[in-house]
């Protein structure tokens, strides 16, 4: 990478279950700022932090000691479309991997990796970690992958993500249909996911006025030809603006809020994002 | 269609590159991530359908041009109103001489000259006719066959410009004039139409044979017979009984002989070229019989047609492949 990596502030604010600190708010009773509770003596044996005060009014005679929301870590997975439609935007999301992970490595946070492809196959596995190297590296055999495979295996990622609640980016183009979303989506209930569509105005709106075009599907093989004039590529971006309506319906449904992003990576898309949302 | 043939049926082999449209396009693709996002088009599918067929026909006019697609001689049956004639035209030395017995001078015509020139019109004024010419001297020549081409005909009838030859040897002449109808199919009249000044004595054999062909192959005999101004008609009695033979009167002889062949048979006698013409003119009104006859139509080379298409086709798959639109 010839140029500096950009990186986005995100934040959840959910609490997250993780037992180590970090800078997300967490459930964990531990050394913050946010005072929580007070605890039995016994259930939190840390004498500094005894409440006089609470321990004097308290009718059963007990040592109340102050207990303070502690900040944890969280985990960021980034989980990729590696589907041959997907092709286009591979570099795009090459540089998103990069930047979420520096991001995520800022902030103290775990990062891993994800790409379901076909199958599951070990080289796109990315288990969460603190380093920078091995995403670098990941990020340079994504942008330069080719497959003609199609994104069966997405359902399957669920299992391969922490217990616990984790922020996951789910990158794809969703080129498939709202029954398969579904059933992407259902496992994935239970952590923070940021839905990212991720398009190519090559593909719509630049599309030329006149001519003849020819375009091969890129999973199926299938081709189609198109005489190309203004109402009809009318007709394909209203059918794009369509399909932007009907995937973000079918995420609300399942109470994620999609970031459709067009052509190249641009950190400040991701920043607005997280201003406006309460994950 | 089975009067199509090929020259090189091998070059049909090809023809399975047909099945290339079906599968290929000849359009740059552009992979795109997903077809179902592109609206359905009535016209492009059409367009599209149009595109395949036009390689298709450019492919299948190409190798039809390269196995050299001919549509094989043909014969069209066609009725007319005619005859088919032959004519035998008497080429010995006095036929070169005028209606007196002289050496033409320069008022006059030879009799030669003014058969061809009546003859001429004659093809002319009977355009359906099938009509072949023989002439005959010592021996007989065989100048045409039975043919409705026009210009052969005339061109055979100038042929006998030539200087003429010797002898009269009438037999043999009406034997190949006879033997121009073997292998026709009867139909319509047939006529042999003798054109002579003189006539010679037939011997016995021949005209046994004689009398077997015209019975055979049902013949009317026209016989212009050219008269020389103090030579005896067809028709003279002898006025001796001496001369009452075949060598002292051949004319008499063979017009007996023909008029016993109980075949159709008119003799006309001409002392001069109008004379002639009136006879010709008579033969014309007389002999106008439906005509079945088949006429030959060559073989036609198809191969460039097919070329031309195939071009025709490969300018409009250039003009798509121009109007194909480039992606960014």
């Amino acid at each position: 990478m010839s140029h500096a990596i950009t990186t986005f502030q995100y934040h959840l604010t959910h609490p997250g279950y993780s037992v180590f600190p970090g800078a997300h708010p967490g459930q964990m009773a531990g050394s913050g700022h946010l005072f929580k509770r007070h605890q039995l003596l016994l259930a939190s044996p840390d004498p500094r932090r005894i409440d006089l005060r609470a321990s004097l009014l308290d009718p059963f005679q007990q040592y109340r000691v102050r207990v303070f929301q502690q900040h944890s870590k969280l985990t960021v997975y980034v989980v990729a479309d590696m589907s041959a439609s997907m092709h286009g935007q591979l570099p795009a999301v090459s540089e998103f991997v990069l930047s979420a992970a520096q991001s995520a490595v800022q902030m103290g946070d775990s990062f891993g990796f994800i790409g379901g492809g076909r199958r599951l196959e070990h080289r796109w596995l990315l288990p969460a970690g603190n380093t920078l190297q091995p995403v670098r590296e990941l990020a340079d055999r994504l942008a330069r992958f080719r497959t003609e495979n199609s994104a069966e295996s997405l359902p399957k990622i669920a299992p391969l993500l922490p217990n616990k609640r984790c922020l996951v980016f789910l990158v794809s183009d969703y080129h498939f249909s709202l029954v398969q979303l579904q059933t992407i989506l259902q496992p994935l209930t239970s952590h923070a996911v940021v839905p990212m569509v991720w398009w190519n105005t090559a593909e719509y709106s630049s599309l030329p006025d006149w001519g003849l075009l020819r375009f091969k599907d890129a999973e199926s093989r299938h081709s189609k030809t198109l005489l190309m004039r203004p109402a009809l590529k009318q007709r394909i971006i209203h059918a794009y603006a369509n399909r932007r309506a009907q995937l973000r319906q079918g995420f609300r449904a399942f109470g994620m809020e999609p970031l459709f992003l067009t052509d190249g990576y641009r950190a400040e898309t991701v920043n607005n994002y997280f201003q406006r949302q309460a994950l | 269609m089975n009067n199509l043939a090929f020259e090189t049926p091998w070059a049909l082999m090809g023809l399975i590159l047909l099945l290339v449209p079906i599968f290929r396009s000849n359009m740059r693709a552009t992979t795109y991530p997903w077809l179902d996002m592109l609206p359905n088009d009535p016209w492009s599918e059409l367009l599209n359908l149009l595109i395949r067929l036009l390689s298709m026909a450019a492919l299948a006019a190409l190798f039809l041009g390269l196995s050299g697609i001919h549509l094989k001689e043909q014969q069209v049956e066609r009725i007319g109103r005619g005859a088919h004639i032959v004519m035998l035209l008497d080429r010995s030395n006095s036929m070169d001489n005028s209606f007196a017995g002289r050496a033409p001078d320069s008022n006059e015509q030879s009799k030669a000259d003014a058969a061809r020139r009546l003859l001429s019109q004659f093809v002319d004024q009977r355009p359906q006719d099938l009509i072949g010419v023989a002439t005959y001297s010592t021996s007989p020549l065989f100048v045409i066959p039975l043919t409705d081409n026009r210009a052969a005909i005339h061109a055979a009838i100038e042929a006998t410009n030539a200087p003429a030859l010797a002898y009269t040897n009438i037999s043999k002449g009406l034997g190949m004039a006879l033997s121009f109808f073997d292998h026709q199919p009867i139909s319509g009249s047939r006529i042999i139409l003798l054109v002579s000044d003189g006539a010679a004595v037939i011997d016995p054999d021949s005209e046994a044979a004689l009398r077997v062909l015209f019975k055979q192959q049902q013949v009317r005999l026209y016989w212009l017979f050219l008269r020389t101004d103090n030579s005896p008609g067809i028709l003279a009695e002898p006025e001796h009984p001496r001369d009452d033979n075949a060598q002292a009167m051949p004319e008499l002889y063979l017009h007996r002989f023909f008029s016993s062949l109980k075949i159709p048979y008119h003799a006309y006698e001409a002392e001069n070229p109008d004379a002639m013409q009136k006879a010709i003119a008579d033969i014309d009104r007389l002999e106008k019989l439906p005509l079945h006859y088949r006429q030959a139509i060559p073989k036609q080379d198809l191969s460039g047609a097919f070329y031309g298409w195939a071009s025709f086709f490969m300018l409009l798959l250039v003009g798509v492949k121009i109007c194909e639109a480039r992606t960014a």
